[in-house]
């Protein structure tokens, strides 16, 4: 994904996603009620904001320059933006459900798994911990109304 | 003079209470400890304990978040002299001459200075802070929507101008900070805007999703995988080796009083800071010293200074945030973000309203300085062993952690796809060089400048020159424009002296 991406510019790249933005706040203002300079509307601040926007893009795209890299540097790899990604997904459709015990283990779990050097033991060891630190903090000494087990 | 011991006693009464020295100390030892790992900065930080000040008074939650925020500044030099890695980005400019010190045997000698300078910046920001807001609030009093609008947008002018080097990448990200910011009910129509029809949006988007979002998920990511070697060794330095000399003494008084003047000077202005301050009184130093081929080869006048400017424009950024209610950076964006929760409308009436608030945090300042010199000078060898703790235990801890801090504040699983979003778009903008710091600012001042600007043009009858024709928000829009115009005359000029090539025309865009 990233050889794709690295053959074309920030500028442009990054100047084309502001104007789009831009654009679609625009014409969602529109939508709302726009009013008058003198009695402003729900519309008026964001469509100025989104106009600004859009031309901030502009002038990314005409002002780039072509061969400016890329400002990546330590993005990490492929497998560790999916398994983070899914750790904090697997919380928001855990945590009304499983309660905050096995919740908590399975986002700590998949969590570790992102950085290669966790194993798979070494992982369910730290999210077991996890989990028993996140019932002591949260269940009994804070006291925050989320269940603890699957009732 | 009295009314000042008076109000010292009373933030004393606050500060120096059981609760406000424990939160104080949790506040400065946490910071501390993330100043020193590098990989966890403090906005992160700040952004993962958020959660748990929805359960403190107000208070006590303030003095926490203040004490994490100064705290990780002088955490931040540890790694920076140690190892060259700088634990926060305000320590980057201590490493220049810090790790040479280190590497020449003198560590020890670098760290007890640091800590040295980092108290006395400290202590004159603080000074300033009690001095100057009072009078500066009641000023504030007289200020119309017209003054606050203009102070806001100095605010985020400054901030993506010159807190950054890409003025026109910051300005498109304050504009869509602003924007978020906007997302929710507006007050005056009862129009839903921006909500994708999610009743949950209605009082807008969750400030911590957003700020862990766009602060701790890149860092997160970027560290996972990412190992952080440690070398430095605690056996080296004792408490005798870290005495400085009569000389280094000698060196370092001056550079420590200069670089506190110009922090507090830098940190006060809305949207410059901590790193435009150290790098500025760096300059300094080695433009005044007698012999400037010793920067960069480890001379301790490069350590003292930027260190003092760090801590001192770390306390006085908070006048403008208290007395005016305007933050000039993303970590006030939070505090004001906080007191705003808590039911504190930020303002010159923070002062006068709640003294206990304004008062306790500023002799908080005061003590928890006191404890980060002990934490610091005793105990270095405890913060350095720390740097051997591997991320990878850490972070997938934090992850969960975020996620129920998130999900306690208001029970609503969609703050956790909000900062599963922003955590996202805060990597893409990374990876696309936008910075994050400008739209958070933008998304906290976002309604409050929209009112501002409604309720000027309503009272000038729909006049826009009113921004212009009162005095003070005159003078301030003079300056703004004269930032706007600075900027695009310089860019321009390039523009045209690089003649048809446009390969290095714009490296500011």
């Amino acid at each position: 994904m990233r050889g794709i991406l690295a053959n074309r510019s920030s500028d442009l790249i990054g100047g084309l996603i502001a104007l789009a933005i831009g654009a679609y706040i625009v014409l969602e203002a529109f939508g709302f009620r726009m009013g008058t300079l003198r009695n402003m509307g729900p519309g008026y601040f964001p469509v100025l904001l989104g106009a600004v926007l859009a031309l901030m893009g502009l002038l990314l795209i005409v002002l780039g320059s072509k061969e400016k890299p890329f400002g990546a540097g330590s993005m990490g790899t492929l497998r560790g933006m999916i398994l983070l990604g899914s750790a904090f997904l697997a919380f928001a459709l855990l945590i009304e459900r499983a309660g905050l015990v096995p919740t908590a283990f399975i986002t700590t779990f998949l969590a570790s798994q992102s950085d290669v050097r966790m194993t798979l033991l070494s992982g369910a060891i730290l999210a077991l911990a996890t989990a028993t630190g996140a019932f002591v903090i949260f269940n009994m000494a804070l006291g925050i109304q989320i269940e603890a087990f699957p009732s | 003079m009295i009314e000042l011991f008076d109000n010292l006693a009373l933030g004393l009464s606050v500060a120096a209470s059981l609760d406000g020295l424990f939160y104080c100390l949790a506040g400065v030892t946490l910071g501390m400890l993330v100043g020193v790992l590098p990989g966890i900065g403090t906005m992160a930080t700040l952004a993962m304990l958020l959660p748990i000040t929805y359960h403190l008074q107000p208070n006590f939650a303030l003095i926490m978040l203040a004490g994490i925020y100064y705290g990780a500044s002088y955490g931040g030099s540890t790694a920076s002299i140690l190892l060259n890695l700088p634990g926060t980005a305000t320590s980057a400019v201590t490493a220049i001459d810090g790790y040479p010190m280190a590497k020449s045997g003198k560590a020890g000698v670098a760290l007890f200075m640091t800590a040295i300078a980092s108290f006395v910046g400290s202590l004159f920001g603080v000074m300033l802070l009690s001095l100057f807001s009072v009078p500066l609030a009641r000023l504030a009093l007289e200020f119309g929507p017209q003054e606050y609008f203009a102070l806001m947008l100095l605010g985020l002018i400054a901030a993506a101008f010159i807190g950054s080097g890409r003025p026109v990448r910051s300005l498109a990200a304050v504009s869509l900070g602003l924007v978020l910011g906007l997302v929710g009910l507006d007050l005056n129509s009862g129009v839903a805007r921006f909500t994708f029809g999610f009743p949950e949006f209605y009082d807008g988007l969750s400030l911590v999703a957003v700020a862990i979002g766009l602060f701790g998920m890149p860092e997160i990511i970027a560290s996972a995988g990412r190992r952080i070697r440690t070398q430095a060794s605690a056996r080296d330095i004792t408490l005798r080796s870290m005495l400085p000399s009569k000389d280094e003494w000698k060196r370092s008084a001056m550079p420590m009083a200069r670089g506190s003047g110009v922090g507090a000077f830098f940190g006060a202005l809305p949207g410059t800071g901590g790193v435009v301050a150290t790098f500025i009184s760096y300059a300094i130093e080695k433009r005044v010293s007698r012999n400037p081929e010793a920067f960069g080869k480890g001379a301790i006048e490069g350590v003292a200074a930027p260190e003092a400017a760090n801590n001192a424009a770390v306390q006085s950024a908070f006048i403008p945030t208290l007395s005016l209610g305007i933050p000039g950076d993303p970590v006030m964006a939070i505090m004001l973000g906080v007191m705003m929760i808590h039911g504190i409308l930020p303002g010159p009436n923070v002062i006068s309203g709640s003294p206990d608030l304004f008062w306790g945090l500023v002799v908080s300042f005061i003590i928890g300085n006191i404890f980060l010199l002990v934490l610091t000078l005793p105990l270095i060898g405890i913060w350095v062993r720390l740097l051997a703790i591997p991320y990878h235990y850490l972070f997938p801890v934090i992850v969960t952690f975020i996620c129920i801090g998130i999900y306690s504040v208001k029970f609503q699983v969609i703050d956790i796809y909000v900062l599963l979003a922003f955590g996202f778009l805060g990597v893409g903008m990374k990876l696309l060089r936008f910075e994050v710091a400008p739209m958070l600012l933008g998304f906290v001042l976002g309604p409050m400048m929209e009112e501002y600007f409604r309720r000027a043009l309503v009272v000038s009858g729909g006049n826009l020159a009113t921004f212009l024709e009162r005095p003070i928000s005159g003078v301030i829009m003079v300056i703004v424009f004269a930032i706007i115009g600075w900027f695009g005359v310089r860019a321009l000029l390039r523009l045209v002296t690089a003649g048809g090539s446009r390969t290095n025309a714009k490296t500011n865009a």
